[in-house]
């Protein structure tokens, strides 16, 4: 595990670098933590220039006259609109208005779309007590309904692996298991979504950098950029992306109407999506469903900054391991046996 | 023998750092339970509470016995702790609303994770820190953490096994 | 640019008119087209559900595809060497067809891709200044950039030279060798991108390996040789365009090299995945055995390892390869076997199992099938247009002034057939 710990070790480091700790062994968690943040905000997409926005006003000026006769304003405002990254807070304004409008019109429920920010200085993460999950899969369906996840043709962000004691080689285990009850003697499951991984290889896949990595941690897609080639979805090592093969359809009484432009705001065809840890409540303090509805408290979430959360704890304690660390992704899900 | 001490002693002053080496240093950095994680009090939820309503008028049975008669809690068979436990071990004789410890200490049930982590020391420490059970709240705020009982019955403390939900739906059949 | 505008109605004019059979051949491609056009609208319709492709197997018979012409594309280098780094005459007179062959299957690559992703509508994201383009991370990214170099380049040398052609002038050496040397190594790096697109993807152990670009090459090397001895003989008996018998040696003795060495690699890997026996060789079990019951590969993958096993020997045995129906059966043998292998027998098996170990199989549909085949048509007939432009300002029957004597080094004069003015 890339992350040897000090016991109690929580002396913070300096801002971009670690000077302040004993070399011998091993950099402490907050640095490991700031370094690995650090990497990931610099290759952040650069800052918008003027010369791009004049650029496609042109086109954008030119292309509206050709076609304007055939399409309505919003179809010509969706068709040019930019890169979330470079989106002013009045055109997202008009943007969400735009999306809650659409989704009024399809399924009759007015929904609210939100875009909280990253909060500072927060680093999500995710640990999974593999003792107490009995693969019930409630968080599959509880992360079903938060995310406005259609049931057909089925999407799921969710899977989990029922393996035999004795093997963590995911090819020798199933995820069609439908017993009468869990936990199946003999057994253990394995509960997989998005990593959020500190070095994604769908993020390094996307050709228009639809996809990135936010500072709280969170890989997140605009999907009003996304071209839906599905590389990112050959990247991922683990199962984790989907593609929307048709136009969701929701019936209108499950709609969830507590909605992130950047999470669970009802997705469009042909693009790609997966779990963003609840973000439209994880950045208002709030846990994400998957977390609330597990019966077992084998989910655990927070901030793996904070010295006294329970994610820091676990993963300064417990034995945790990596799914397919040997990749090299390095996820923010750390999976233990307590 | 002297000289074997020393080695011992060597190899274990040299010996890796794993977390049981540090035992001392890890109670210390076991934070304290903050404000900010309440236990779910449990008194209010529990059938026929409080305990004297019934039993101020019942005289207590101190020696061993069998429970067979009616009861207004119980409805399954009694497994914890093997022929080791019988009521009286948790349940104070003294005051019925109340649960004791070994040593005689009275507990109130709200607390009643005192009495399980007196035997299950090795879950307080996971329990306190979150590692362990069940948490609800702000990951960032106000967290009020469940109580042993609240999935664990005192009586039966497995944990019960239930039906899953539905597998994921097959993938479509090929078409032509 | 008065001349230039009457030069492209000149084309137009040249490409429509024809031969009984011209018009049946280019009816039946149209026909085709016309099929997977309204596939493809029935795609953009209803989404890419109307597809055999689910999350498990994400890419299929259109990618698949994509890096079979990728390779065809990289072969028109097989044409280009030879004429202007060996001066070899012969080849010199056909490297304009083998460049339009190049910028055909460019072509047929980026329809593939245009018909794939979920939102054709936001293809302008890729363009740097109004969009984003993931460089230098995205491997996607670098075949944007690639596979436009190509195509403008293998534009641009064939405009340029057939138009000064056409206009009796000489052409000036800056103006196209440069490129054409470009070409050579560009050539490479197509494939190369491509392969490595592939395996540089740690979550997909099949093709996370070194030997796949240097296999994309070899195979690419047996494959558009193989093709264009095919296509250099239908241009031969329909267009009457003298192609000399050292053409083709040329061709088979490129075969004779690549062929071999295609089966050595396929063999290093067939070696190191099943000698391992690793749980990393789940997909390569899956290929060429099956796995866990679900057994749909293996026929495709040990029949088109038996086509190019016997097309390498029909090609090495002098006897054989004399023999014209045999050779020409290998060199069919040869394109099937090498799209099998490197088609559907590299891109289906990557998905299988997923990264999960769940396994679900894909294979294209009737709806897939029409699509792609359309496109291949739509690729065979922007190509008989364009050889058909070409052959005519090669022979002198389209000119801007006519009867003039053309004076064009890399393209030699070209004999007209019997019976046209010239």
């Amino acid at each position: 595990m890339k992350l040897p710990v000090l016991p109690g070790a929580s002396s913070g480091c300096g801002g971009g670098g670690c000077g302040g700790h004993d070399h011998e062994r091993g950099p402490s968690l907050e640095c490991a933590v700031e370094d690995r943040v650090e990497k990931l905000v610099s290759q952040r997409l650069e800052e918008p220039g003027t010369r791009r926005d004049i650029l496609r006003g042109g086109i954008a000026a030119a292309l509206g006259l050709a076609i304007a006769p055939g399409c309505t304003t919003s179809e010509i405002d969706e068709f040019f609109q930019k890169h979330y990254r470079e989106l002013k807070d009045d055109e997202k304004k008009k943007i969400f208005a735009r999306l809650e409008e659409k989704t009024r019109r399809r399924t009759g429920v007015t929904v609210h779309i939100t875009d909280p920010q990253p909060l500072e200085g927060v680093h999500f993460a995710y640990a999974l007590n593999l003792s107490h999950c009995n693969g019930n899969r409630r968080c599959v369906e509880a992360c079903a309904r938060e995310n406005n996840l259609p049931d057909d043709p089925q999407m799921r962000y969710i899977r989990v692996v029922e393996l035999d004691n004795g093997s963590q080689h995911l090819e020798k285990g199933t995820t069609a298991y439908d017993p009468e009850k869990v936990p199946q003697p003999g057994k253990f499951y394995l509960p997989v979504q998005c990593h959020q991984c500190d070095n994604p290889p769908c993020v390094k896949a996307c050709p228009t950098k639809a996809t990135w990595k936010e500072p709280d941690g969170i890989v997140v897609v605009d999907y009003n950029w996304c071209i839906g080639c599905r590389y990112c979805q050959a990247a991922c090592p683990y199962h984790a992306r989907r593609f929307n093969w048709v136009e969701p359809e929701i019936e209108p009484e499950r709609v969830n109407p507590d909605q992130g432009y950047l999470s669970n705001r009802i997705r469009p065809v042909g693009v790609v999506e997966k779990c963003t840890f609840c973000l439209h409540r994880t950045r208002n303090g709030r846990y994400p469903a998957c977390y609330e509805a597990c019966p077992t408290g084998a989910r655990k979430f927070g901030n793996l900054a904070d010295p006294h959360s329970e994610v820091r704890h676990i993963v300064e304690n417990k034995r945790v391991w990596i799914l397919k660390e040997e990749l090299g992704t390095e996820p923010r899900f750390f999976y233990f046996y307590g | 023998m002297s000289r074997a001490l020393v080695v011992v002693a060597a190899l274990l002053a040299a010996g890796c750092h794993g977390p049981g080496d540090h035992a001392k240093e890890r109670v210390a950095s076991v934070p304290p339970a903050t404000d900010d994680v309440a236990v779910e009090p449990r008194s209010h939820m529990l059938p026929a509470y409080p305990c004297s309503s019934c039993h101020a008028t019942r005289t207590p049975r101190p020696e061993r016995y069998e429970l067979k008669e009616f009861h207004q809690v119980r409805n399954h068979e009694f497994s914890h702790g093997e022929d080791a436990f019988w009521c009286y071990q948790c349940h104070a004789l003294k005051d019925l609303d109340k649960l004791t410890t070994v040593t005689g200490q009275l507990v109130s049930f709200d607390e009643a994770w005192r009495i399980c982590t007196s035997c299950h020391g090795d879950k307080l420490d996971d329990w306190r820190t979150g590692a362990h059970g069940l948490i609800a709240g702000q990951w960032n705020g106000k967290k009020i953490k469940k109580s042993c009982p609240a999935c664990h019955d005192p009586h039966d403390p497995r944990y019960p096994s239930i039906k899953p939900e539905p597998p994921p739906a097959p993938p479509k059949a090929l078409t032509l | 640019m008065k001349d230039f505008i009457v030069y492209v109605f000149r084309m137009i004019g040249c490409v429509v008119k024809g031969s009984r059979n011209y018009y049946l051949w280019l009816g039946t491609l149209a026909l085709f087209v016309g099929m997977a056009g309204l596939e493809w609208y029935h795609t953009l319709h209803d989404g890419l559900i109307v597809t055999n492709m689910s999350d498990h197997v994400s890419w299929g018979i259109g990618i698949a595809n994509f890096v079979y012409f990728v390779g065809v594309a990289a072969g028109a280098a097989v044409l280009v060497v030879p004429a202007y780094v060996f001066h070899r005459e012969d080849i010199k007179e056909l490297v304009l067809l083998g460049e339009l062959l190049a910028v055909v299957a460019v072509s047929m690559c980026l329809l593939f891709i245009m018909t794939d992703v979920g939102r054709p509508d936001r293809l302008w994201h890729l363009t740097p200044g109004i969009g984003f383009l993931n460089l230098p991370s995205s491997l996607l990214s670098w075949d944007v950039v690639v596979f436009t170099g190509y195509l403008l380049m293998n534009l641009h040398i064939p405009g340029y030279l057939l138009f000064m052609r056409y206009r009796g002038r000489k052409p000036t050496a800056l103006m196209y060798l440069p490129f054409v040397f470009l070409s050579m190594i560009w050539a490479v790096s197509i494939h190369t991108v491509t392969a490595f697109l592939l395996s540089g993807l740690g979550s997909r152990p099949f093709w996370n390996t070194p030997i796949l670009a240097p296999r994309f090459l070899i195979s690419a090397g047996a494959s558009a040789p193989a093709l264009l001895i095919i296509l250099f003989t239908a241009i031969r008996h329909f267009a009457g365009l003298k192609v000399k018998d050292s053409v083709f040696e040329y061709f088979l003795s490129v075969l004779r090299v690549t062929m071999p060495i295609n089966l050595f690699l396929v063999g290093c890997e067939v070696f190191q995945e099943f000698y391992t026996g690793s749980l990393h060789a789940a997909s390569a079990y899956y290929l060429y055995f099956g796995l866990h019951g679900h057994s749909m590969l293996p026929k495709f993958i040990w029949t088109a390892l038996t086509f190019n096993i016997f097309a390498t020997v029909v090609f090495l045995v002098p006897k054989l390869r004399a023999k014209k129906p045999l050779m020409y059966l290998a060199c069919g043998l040869t394109v099937v076997g090498i799209w099998t292998e490197k088609g559907m027998g590299l891109i289906f098996p990557g998905f299988v199992p997923n990264p999960l170990g769940e396994i679900v199989e894909y294979a294209p549909n009737l709806g897939e099938i029409i699509l792609n085949i359309g496109i291949v048509a739509l690729g065979a007939l922007l190509y008989t247009a364009m050889a058909k432009v070409t052959i005519a300002i090669q022979r002198g029957e389209l000119r801007l002034h006519p009867g003039s004597t053309p004076e064009a080094p890399g393209a030699a004069e070209v004999p007209a057939p019997v019976g046209s003015a010239s």
